[in-house]
């Protein structure tokens, strides 16, 4: 029994290095520098998503409506960003479109109530619908080369999307674990009622959340369309499958109030791994949604099974 | 005393019914002049036609919702069943065996979110999600991402053929609506279903065994599921790896429209078929005067948010 | 009415972590009588009671139904042996209706099909609710019936499993005046038809309108069986309830009281509590003491914003606070110890530190960040000073003792320098020994200056440690008594709505 607890609790690390050992010995590719160079740029996008979902799992939310509000913000802001003089119009674009639907959905989940999954399900449809009207059928594509620069260029010889998450996961890292907010944000998800009688505006907090998560949305859009060198209206449909793939195999549990986007770093790597193993091994790329579903279990499988063993 | 509580008992669900009549008969009304073709008899077995591969989907999610939960895997259970059944036909089966096939396919999956949900206390609707991405991706693994089309005519006949002039699509769905208001009305079973939604716990003081209940419900809406899927690739004479996306966004709001709130313990199928109704009229009239299926999608997105925004305000007011 | 015991429960003990619950209680029932069970909150009546209906197991002790030795395993099994009890909190689905609840997983079928009877079903519930004395639409939903025909409704679901004991808790809590009556005459229906009946009651003049027999239970220990209740005053049954217990639990340090603190005026919130008009000074403990259900926690949340009030003002240190929300009302100085510690005083999977320090993290932060060193020191010496027994600050909340706990929460609200406390059930479920400390820590704080409303059970806990005492009743405050001229008989007759001439 503690031998099992303890392999659970290093199984994130024993996931990592199984899959890292079992890739080298199946693809002479994986362990080169370019693959490696690749594996860490998608972690980037996957990792700045999963941050997004980990912040409203952290108050018992969740948000299914990530990828279409990744569209539809990349969509509004295609146009501007595809001109290189109104390029900060359009990040602001982007990144304003992507806050207010975040904002929409902490409404709808702090104010009037509803189950965030039937909120965020439904602000899902209104975007991607939106995406698709806004778009009427055609695709905005070959940004210029100061936006391509985000999602596909480099910088000191490291590729920018590894800035911009590090970034993002740093002022994260320092909102959540060092400042006030951060404390408030834990404590809301840890038991509400508690916090809301020491003082703690929860109802705020959990806006707040929704409001940050949906940023970040748009921080991935914009992440996302530079490297595509296209935007679409059908872009980013599995996001959410994967983010919160991401968020659950990184060990955040459902419950609210433990976990953190540290976790989620880990959990992104790991299914970044997972999907770019089965690309080298010729696995089809159609196999990733019934892969990702069946993480998600597994991911809530564990977190039960190590429950159970630390109670004990 | 005695009188009145009556009134008031039977006149709220009545209001309710009522209510979205008005809605039926307003959209129709509005679609008539507006949109061309609208009227006719031809589009009015047009939307039979489709509504009733929805309506049998929805009934699946009827059954889900008012038992106090939620199945968002419809959608991908819909796509794998009509998949399995596809490919089953192209295998050399004969149909009945196909459709068996596509129907334990749908059973099954709809089996596994119940274990989840039963056995290992997931949430309702996280496993369902899960079920969504996995359902979804074998269909989309098994065809190898494109569409299985081209069956025999006995197959297409459940899709296109008619019975003294009824579709059959039509005629399953009044069917299959039979049975499940049979089962949910007039047996323990249904009774049971209500109680669970009702309050778990007032069930589990009644002796209802609740985790056997939450998983006899998954394989119904599964095997429900799996139905629409096998009348749907039969119509279109074609199984499309992402036929059934969507499908379970549709159910949602044809349940919540047709006056089942999502918190569970009241409601029925009854109200599910106008909401059925009105969904595939809606989207059928959107077409016909010209707005796109995104325009639709944001519509529909619209009006079942706001539906259950509606639904959940009124209910914490009590 | 002297029919034959048809029940004998002897030697009941029941221990809970930390506390006897009940001590070798013996208790019987005859045919077609109403056996009162009464007793302070805590007393055991209520656990006695789940025990003979099988919610929980006793530890040792017979219980003989008709002459034979039973077993009681769960509630279904109570409820074959004819035993149903009727919860303070219904056990009814709002959304069927009559009928439908009344029969819940045994409705009658017909055919090889098992359909549904829906004939019979309504025809015998029907006759059932007819047997009550109620004319009542079968197909009605139950959402839609008052409290008093929900009763009826579990009574007639008692009656179709056969009952022939039925436990009633507290059945007139939430009636009014005419829907007593009414159940009144059921009972006697139901008694005459040979149904026996416990019912447990905190009200007295209904105590003496329909008990046959009235058994005290005290402190979990049974003290006597009144045979005939004619022959016993009000008076004497408040002091079979409070005993003799003369134990001052705690001497308050002598503390000059100061200025007003905390005023409320007529503070009404619909249903809940009406007219509620206090004050506390600086260096008080003012007491409210009461009855469960009679408003107390209500009236507390209300004054710290945590729910919102229908009318009434609410004054701090002489100033009126407009729109108060717990955010306010903590930076104003005032601090709330919940009465349900895990649901609503902690974060469980959070430390210590991060409990202690939540209500002031302003006080330890800098700017916008948190001053790790800063907020350790703070939550250490609130640990110290409350000793609170834990290996470390960084321990989490949930690894506690119930005690340690509370000693938690309290310290959050020194670390945040509360003025006004308001403390909830403080020492509930807690042991002998923390209890004390938790006196101490209240004496410290009026020493300091701090007013403190608490809310007790405890009928000797309220009396040694209040300077004042408001008492509720049924959501209204029907006296307020000072320390010197507090008994228990006193405080517990207000509390039971006796009027008290002044």
């Amino acid at each position: 029994m503690r031998l099992a607890a303890q392999i659970l609790k290093y199984s994130r690390l024993l996931i990592i290095a199984a899959l890292f050992v079992g890739l080298t010995l199946a693809s002479p590719v994986f362990l080169t520098g370019s693959n490696l160079i690749n594996v860490v740029r998608q972690t980037a996008l996957l990792a700045v998503l999963g941050f997004a979902m980990t912040l409203v799992i952290l108050v018992g939310g969740i948000d299914l409506s990530i990828g279409s509000v990744l569209a539809l913000s990349s969509c509004l802001a295609a146009s501007y960003l595809k001109e290189p003089s109104t390029i900060v119009i359009g990040t602001i674009i982007c990144l304003g479109v992507a806050s207010a639907c975040g904002f929409l959905n902490g409404l709808m989940v702090a104010k009037i109530k509803l189950p965030p999954f039937i909120a965020t399900y439904g602000m899902s449809w209104m975007t991607r619908g939106l995406a698709l009207v806004f778009m009427g059928g055609n695709i905005v594509y070959g940004f210029p080369k100061t936006f391509r620069f985000l999602g596909a260029g480099y910088m000191l010889g490291v590729p920018t999307p590894i800035w911009v998450m590090t970034i993002a996961f740093t002022v994260l890292y320092v909102v959540l674990h060092m400042t006030k907010i951060g404390r408030n944000v834990y404590a809301t998800g840890a038991n509400k009622e508690a916090a809301f009688l020491s003082g703690v505006k929860t109802d705020r907090v959990v806006i707040g959340l929704y409001t940050m998560a949906g940023f970040l949305v748009g921080l991935g859009a914009l992440m996302y369309i530079s490297r595509l060198n296209a935007a679409e209206p059908g872009i980013g449909e599995s996001f959410a499958l994967e983010a919160i793939a991401a968020t659950l195999i990184g060990g955040t549990p459902f419950t609210g109030g433990e976990g953190g986007i540290s976790r989620t770093l880990t959990g992104a790597f790991i299914l970044t791994l997972l999907s770019n193993g089965m690309n080298l091994l010729g696995v089809s790329s159609l196999w990733q949604s019934a892969v990702f579903g069946s993480v998600i279990i597994f991911a809530i499988m564990l977190e039960r099974i190590s429950k159970k063993l630390g109670n004990d | 005393m005695k009188r009145r509580d009556i009134e008031r008992t039977a006149g709220r669900p009545r209001f309710r019914v009522s209510g979205v009549l008005i809605a039926i008969i307003a959209v129709v009304g509005v679609f008539s002049f507006t949109a061309k073709g609208f009227f006719s008899l031809a589009n009015f077995a047009n939307i039979a036609l489709q509504g009733s591969v929805l309506f049998i989907a929805a009934l699946g999610m009827t059954l889900a919702i008012l038992s106090g939960m939620i199945d968002l895997s419809i959608g991908g259970v819909m796509t794998l069943a009509g998949v399995i059944t596809a490919l089953a036909l192209k295998a050399g089966l004969p149909p009945i065996l196909a459709i068996l096939a596509g129907l334990a396919a749908g059973s099954l999956c709809g089996a596994f979110t119940g274990y989840l949900v039963s056995s290992w206390g997931f949430h309702h609707w996280i496993a369902t999600f899960g079920m969504m991405g996995i359902s979804q991706g074998i269909a989309l693994v098994v065809t190898q991402g494109s569409s299985v089309s081209g069956f025999s005519r006995a197959f297409r006949n459940i899709g296109d053929s008619t019975i003294i002039g009824i579709p059959v699509p039509v005629l399953i769905a009044a069917a299959t609506f039979a049975i499940i208001a049979f089962v949910l009305y007039r047996t323990r079973f249904g009774s049971n279903m209500y109680a669970i939604g009702g309050s778990e716990q007032v069930a589990r003081y009644s002796g209802i065994n609740s985790s056997k209940m939450k998983l006899s419900v998954f394989v119904l809406t599964g095997l429900l599921a799996a139905v629409a899927g096998i009348v749907l690739t039969s119509r279109m004479n074609s199984a499309n790896p992402t036929a059934g996306m969507g499908y379970e966004f549709d159910s949602i709001a044809a349940v919540i429209i047709g006056g089942t709130p999502i918190t569970g313990g009241r409601g029925g199928v009854k109200g599910t078929f106008l909401g059925a109704f009105i969904i595939s009229i809606l989207k059928n009239g959107l077409n016909l005067v010209g707005l796109s299926s995104p325009w639709q999608l944001t519509i529909i997105g619209a009006m079942i948010t706001g539906a259950i925004i509606v639904d959940v305000i009124t209910h914490s007011k009590r | 009415m002297d029919g034959k015991c048809i029940l004998r429960m002897c030697d009941i003990t029941k221990t809970f972590p930390g506390m006897i619950a009940l001590n070798k209680v013996c208790f019987d029932l005859n045919e077609g009588e109403v056996h009162v069970l009464v007793g302070e909150n805590g007393a055991g009546k209520s656990t006695l009671m789940k025990i003979l209906c099988g919610v929980y197991g006793k530890d040792n002790g017979k219980i003989n139904l008709c002459g034979v030795d039973v077993e009681v395993k769960d509630t279904k099994h109570a409820e074959g042996l004819g035993i149903s009890m009727i919860h303070q909190e219904f056990n009814l689905l709002p959304f069927r209706n009559v009928a439908q609840n009344i029969f819940l997983g045994r409705e009658p079928v017909k055919g090889p099909l098992k359909v549904l009877d829906e004939e019979r079903m309504h025809k015998e519930a029907k006759s059932l609710l007819l047997s009550l004395g109620l004319n009542l639409d079968t197909k009605t939903l139950v959402k839609e019936l008052g409290v008093a025909q929900r009763q009826m409704v579990e009574v007639a679901k008692a009656l179709s499993m056969n009952a022939k004991v039925l436990i009633m808790d507290e059945p007139t809590a939430t009636l009014t005046t005419r829907e007593i009556e009414q159940l009144f005459a059921t009972i006697a229906s139901l008694t005459n038809k040979g149904v026996s009946i416990v019912y447990i009651s905190h009200r007295m003049e209904e105590i003496f309108r329909i008990a046959d027999r009235i058994t005290v239970l005290r402190d979990g220990l049974f003290v006597a069986t009144v045979e005939d209740p004619s022959s016993i005053t009000m008076d004497e049954l408040v002091a079979m309830m409070v005993g003799r217990r003369i134990e001052k639990r705690f001497e308050k340090p002598p503390v000059e009281l100061g200025k007003e603190v905390l005023r409320v005026d007529g503070l009404s919130s619909g249903g809940k509590f009406e007219d509620i008009s206090l004050y506390v000074r600086e260096g008080e403990i003012v007491g409210i003491s009461g009855l469960v259900g009679a408003g107390r926690t209500e009236v507390a949340r209300a004054i710290f914003g945590a729910d919102p009030k229908d009318k009434g003002k609410i004054s701090l240190f002489g100033k009126e606070i407009k729109a108060g929300n717990p955010g306010t009302m903590v930076s104003k100085g005032v601090g709330f110890v919940p009465e349900d510690r895990k649901e609503q005083g902690l974060a469980l999977i959070m430390s210590v530190k991060d409990n202690i320090v939540q209500a002031s993290l302003d006080k330890v932060s800098t700017g916008p960040f948190i001053n790790g060193p800063k907020e350790k020191k703070v939550a250490k010496r609130y640990v110290d000073e409350l000793r609170v027994s834990t290996p470390s600050v960084q321990k989490l909340a949930k690894f506690l003792s119930g005690g340690t706990q509370q000693k938690v929460v309290i310290a959050k609200w020194l670390a945040s320098g509360s003025r006004v406390l308001i403390f909830d059930e403080p020492t509930r479920g807690i042991d002998v020994g923390a209890k004390q400390e938790i006196y101490k820590i209240m004496g410290d704080l009026v020493k300091d200056g701090v007013g403190i409303l608490m809310i007790s059970s405890e009928l000797p806990e309220i009396i040694s440690v209040c300077d004042r005492i408001y008492v509720m009743h049924e959501g209204r405050i029907t006296g307020e008594v000072m320390q010197t001229d507090a008994n228990q008989e006193l405080i517990l007759g207000l509390a039971m709505g006796k009027e008290v001439v002044q």
